[in-house]
């Protein structure tokens, strides 16, 4: 069995001139917390995804470092999260667009996608390898729905 | 040196001298192309020294010099069990409050916080504790992060200087020529004090002056609560308690005849003890497991290989060659020498990594004691060395391992560190601080 038997053909996908607010809205419209992210010809380009948007509310740091264990001692309120964010909220995605995240074919083994979902994507693009074209999403619930099938 | 030593036999009838000194050249070329991991590239060398028959095992073992490997792990140890209590992080944001928030005092005191740090740590891991915070800062405040992230390179790399464990090159220095925590701070951190000060009103002239933040930044600044940066008071009063006794035994180790490498892994295998104690006997496992792969096994390694590279080209002669070639070219004139060890250790090491550079000098000022009546004659050239390789490094992007940690951060955070930008600023101020150190040792031990 492999990953075409979950795959969403035509998921919806953003283009890398959306911004961080058409991704924000996008992503609470259609229920997802990621998102493939596609050139103005369909090519795959990344996914965006929550934590990337909650790394544009958190200080710029956290994205550069892994150093800093704890925020607890940064006493900010929800106003000043949000002002972060708000700041860059008209920044294209490709400015949190993640370009490594695995790349399922068409024929990808179910037991691999299983594996990526274990280590913690959301959805895994699936992709032609020679046109580049998104050829549709997989999701954990879909894989979730499919396991629990007669179990 | 092993000169009158049995010497294996050299493959295909090779000259030792060559063949060994093609052996360092080539070590030292892929070091800087920076293509191979450097640890790979010196157990190669090390490695292939070996097998051309320059050194046998014995031998390139004997080089390996375990007082510098044991000062290395403990102190890496030490280090990565107390800045998980936070109290680094702690010392940061008091400094930026005890300015109020003020930009050009904030600069002022994470220079010197900086400084304080490097010359009791490893300067990679002052930075990698510093620059978070500063990033952190300087966007609270709204003011660039490059000028405070320049100054920090600079003042680690100026910190180290002072003490035996603040830099590699002087904890090598310090173990090859037995000199002890109290001769690098007697000597050494009275100049760096002044270098140091300079920086300072370098900085602040350049930037602090110019910079200014908005009531309300300032404020977010001053919201920042110290206290909540520990996330672990107890760890954090052993981390200290054992900190204090290694540095007392660095300042006594003469005295209780310690050597610097047995104090470090002592010290972190007492932290060990107290910060497992009472824990199951699997979590212990866990807990020791995490705090052993804190060590950088990829320095301890390029060191390893290293020494045993220059332990090659020592023992086939090059290196008392080079002395003589030195001393010929100085007239065996000690003051000549001396100020020429020092500007081209400063050269040299904006260029090529400082380490291996030392590692190879050490020897060859070694064997120049005769023509400066023994071992305490060399002593003005250990300093020399000392001041040159650690503060040339500051001279290029690519001069010390912190300046290319603190400019990978800053790329991450987008604070761009360009190498022509960094050096238009970084040569004339390494060159400064080279030349204040001229006048020091000319006037301390040359005069």
């Amino acid at each position: 069995m492999d990953c075409q038997t979950m795959m969403t053909a035509s998921p919806h996908a953003l283009r890398g001139t959306d911004t961080v607010r058409a991704a924000i809205n996008a992503m609470l419209e259609h229920r997802v917390s990621a998102l493939p992210v596609l050139d103005g010809e369909g090519r795959y380009l990344g996914v965006v995804s929550v934590p990337g948007l909650f790394g544009l509310a958190l200080p710029r740091v956290v994205r550069a470092t892994t150093a800093m264990r704890d925020l607890a001692f940064l006493h900010e309120a929800l106003p000043d999260i949000k002002r972060r964010l708000a700041e860059n909220a008209d920044a294209p995605v490709t400015a949190i667009l993640q370009v490594d995240a695995p790349l399922l074919k068409a024929d990808t083994s179910l037991i691999e996608a299983m594996l990526y979902f274990y280590r913690g994507h959301s959805m895994l693009p699936v992709v032609d390898p020679v046109s580049k074209k998104l050829l549709g999403v997989v999701t954990r619930v879909a894989a979730l729905k499919l396991l629990a099938e007669r179990l | 040196m092993h000169g009158n030593e049995t010497v294996t036999q050299v493959i295909f009838g090779l000259d030792p001298l060559w063949a060994s000194t093609g052996l360092l050249a080539l070590t030292y070329a892929t070091i800087m192309t920076e293509r191979v991991n450097r640890a790979i590239v010196a157990l190669i060398g090390a490695g292939l020294m070996i097998s051309l028959g320059v050194l046998n095992q014995e031998l390139a073992i004997r080089g390996i010099d375990f007082n510098t490997i044991a000062l290395l792990i403990g102190m890496m140890l030490i280090v990565a069990i107390t800045r998980k209590s936070g109290v680094f992080q702690y010392v940061a944001i008091w400094s930026a409050k005890l300015a109020n928030a003020n930009p050009a005092g904030i600069l002022l005191l994470l220079t010197v916080v900086t400084a304080l740090f490097s010359s009791l740590l490893d300067n990679v891991t002052t930075v990698l504790l510093v620059a978070p915070v500063t990033l952190l800062i300087t966007e609270e405040l709204k003011v660039p992060p490059y000028p405070f992230l320049f100054a920090e390179i600079f003042a680690s790399n100026i910190g180290g200087t002072a003490t035996l464990i603040g830099d590699p090159p002087n904890i090598i220095i310090g173990s090859a020529a037995n000199l002890s925590f109290n001769d690098f701070v007697l000597n050494l951190t009275p100049v760096i004090l002044i270098v140091l000060l300079v920086q300072v009103v370098i900085g602040h002239m350049l930037w602090g002056r110019k910079m200014h933040a908005s009531p309300e930044a300032k404020a977010r600044v001053m919201g920042l609560s110290e206290r909540e940066a520990i996330t672990d008071v107890r760890l954090m009063k052993q981390a200290l308690f054992v900190l204090g006794l290694v540095i007392l035994a660095f300042v006594l180790a003469r005295f209780i005849h310690m050597e610097p490498g047995t104090i470090a892994i002592f010290g972190a295998a007492l932290l060990l003890l107290l910060d497992n104690f009472g824990h199951p006997a699997e979590e212990q496992t866990h807990r020791v497991i995490h705090a052993f792969n804190e060590v950088e096994w990829i320095t301890i390694f390029f060191f390893c290989g290293l020494f045993i590279v220059v332990a090659g080209v020592e023992h086939a002669g090059l290196l008392r060659l080079l002395a003589e070639q030195l001393l010929a070219a100085t007239g065996g004139d000690l003051s000549v020498t001396v100020l020429t060890v020092l500007w081209a250790s400063a050269f040299l090491s904006a260029i090529v990594d400082n380490i291996p550079f030392v590692a190879t000098m050490i020897p060859l000022i070694k064997s120049m004691a005769p023509n400066f009546g023994g071992t305490e004659g060399l002593l003005p050239l250990w300093w020399a060395l000392s001041l040159g390789a650690c503060l040339g490094g500051n001279g290029t992007l690519i001069g010390a391992s912190a300046n290319l940690t603190v400019a990978g951060i800053g790329d991450r955070a987008g604070v761009p560190f360009r190498f022509f930008t960094y050096l238009k600023l970084a040569l004339p101020m390494m060159l400064v601080s080279v030349a204040i150190s001229h006048v020091y040792i000319w006037l301390r031990y040359l005069h």
